[in-house]
């Protein structure tokens, strides 16, 4: 199978329309361009013979730059009644504030809240009206804890976690199933970090092993999820972003990760490096310590949800952090890098911020004082 | 926190004091407390969050939260296995978390702990035994 001219025609003239969109990125010393590495650095299962690496690309955390805006869609206020979602503030049972966790948009492009604090999955219209609920979750300290919502062949799943390791519930009529643990093939327990939507079997983000013995070992990266008496975790080369292109993230550093795409035998890998400066009469770049969550793909393109803070104290009292949207694209359409707002309460809780509808829109979740408010790009 | 960093119960004294798992002791020092030690507290702010600053039971915390480093391994995403307690209903747990990525937390260390390197750290490199043949 070739790899598509789309592709390869456009990244470039992508990252070229960063450099010049973000005035701040700029290319950083590299493999040069087109060179050849060993199936070691790249990502997946099943590592082709070779890899394209492309020069790094330099994204630039600017704490003077405003919020991006995005159109507002909905919001929902907190509250006891069943049309409302909960919110536990502390300081009496929580020392953060208990916010609703995730998200998913369902194929009907209704919404899904995981209402963790009210144990269920509360379902509204993009709008916000409440339509109902599917129950069963639980939230005690024995139990598997819900963690992420997406939708599977149009069936909703809860991704659970108990000491990291992860398990699936899926929705019968208005009840979640049983939790179902998720293994690789060895047996092992494996860690999930998010799950996916899809139209087919099940995606989610594997983060190793979840003995202790074991952590940092076992699949890290996109996997399929096979569903049986125990859902199997099987690597794949990514999240499918296209016909036949599949888009995966790794290599995590303090201040670096690659974006890899995959199609057929062809794979191109992009370094991604990331970089912190503060604005005013004298900008300048500040030791900065980055986090990055792979949370959609749709489109052509993979959206990664990144936080970052200055790492020394004195910058962050000086300066804050703040969070940024990436859209990094495999089609030659723009790829965006954008500031998102700062949350006016803690949103530790929050695991999932952006999520995807059928038609590839990117929607973002978040936790205000008084409810939460969806908003779309 | 106050237990595992065998805290003792008297606000900003120094040594340390063994808890029974079961034994109910919150201790005096709130979230705040480890946000903004300063001395004579028995354990003190980082001025780095960076990997290389910090270690395993070292911690972080905000205004209003810690949670202590529970490994040195990286999640795959970035982030720090934490182990914490949120609320009352999800008790103490693991979790990836994004704490050094967050410019509401401060890395911050217990004050005293014996090195992992205990009882060599400042021994001698052993004598070369040299054995004549012949």
């Amino acid at each position: 199978m070739t790899f598509p001219r789309r592709w390869a025609a456009g990244l470039v003239p992508a990252l070229l329309l960063l450099v010049s969109c973000t005035s701040s990125g700029q290319p950083a010393p590299g493999p040069p361009s087109g060179e050849e590495v060993s199936p070691r650095m790249t990502e997946g299962a099943s590592p082709p013979p070779s890899a394209t690496v492309r020069p790094a690309l330099v994204l630039t955390a600017d704490l003077g730059e405003r919020p991006a805006s995005w159109r507002h869609v909905a919001f929902i206020p907190y509250g006891s009644a069943a049309s409302r979602p909960g919110v536990e503030m502390p300081p009496v049972h929580t020392s953060v504030p208990l916010v609703p966790r995730s998200f998913a948009i369902g194929p009907d492009g209704t919404l899904w809240i995981l209402d963790t604090v009210k144990a269920r999955v509360a379902h509204f219209t993009m709008g916000g009206r409440y339509l109902g609920s599917v129950a069963g979750l639980v939230m005690d300290r024995l139990d598997p804890r819900p963690r992420d919502v997406a939708f599977w062949r149009g069936r909703l799943v809860v991704l659970d976690e108990f000491d990291l390791a992860a398990s699936i519930r899926q929705a019968r009529e208005d009840r979640l199933g049983p939790d179902v643990a998720v293994r690789d093939a060895s047996g092992r327990a494996v860690g999930l970090l998010y799950v996916y939507p899809s139209r087919g079997g099940g995606f989610g983000l594997a983060d190793g092993y979840t003995t202790l013995a074991l952590l940092g070992s076992g699949p890290h990266g996109v996997g399929r999820i096979l569903p049986g008496d125990t859902a199997r975790f099987q690597t794949a080369p990514g999240l499918p972003v296209g016909d036949a292109t599949w888009l995966g993230v790794g290599g995590y550093r303090r201040q670096a990760f690659r974006m890899v795409a995959t199609d057929g035998d062809r794979r191109i890998v992009q370094p991604i490096r990331l970089r912190m400066r503060v604005a005013g009469p004298h900008p300048h770049d500040v030791p900065a310590v980055f986090s990055e969550h792979y949370e959609a793909a749709a489109g052509g393109a993979g959206f990664l949800w990144i936080q970052g803070s200055p790492a020394r104290t004195a910058d962050a009292e000086a300066y804050g952090g703040g969070r940024w949207f990436l859209r990094f694209p495999t089609d030659g359409s723009p790829l965006a890098w954008e500031r998102l707002p700062d949350p006016p309460v803690p949103d530790d809780y929050q695991v999932r911020h952006l999520a995807v509808d059928a038609a590839g829109d990117v929607f973002l979740m978040a936790s205000l004082r008084s409810g939460v408010a969806i908003y779309e790009r | 926190m106050f237990k595992t960093w065998e805290l003792r119960t008297t606000y900003a004294q120094a040594g340390f004091r063994w808890y029974a798992d079961l034994m109910n002791v919150h201790g005096p020092y709130t979230a705040a407390s480890f946000h903004s030690a300063t001395p004579p507290l028995p354990f003190h702010d980082l001025t780095s969050k960076t990997r290389f600053a910090t270690t395993y039971m070292d911690a972080f915390a905000s205004l209003d939260h810690i949670g202590m480093i529970w490994s040195n391994v990286i999640p795959g995403q970035g982030g720090d296995y934490i182990v914490e307690a949120y609320n009352d209903a999800n008790g103490t747990q693991i979790n990836v978390e994004d704490y050094r990525a967050s410019s509401a937390y401060r890395a911050v260390r217990r004050e005293g702990w014996t090195p992992d390197c205990a009882p060599r750290c400042s021994s001698p490199a052993p004598a070369s035994h040299t054995v004549v043949v012949g």
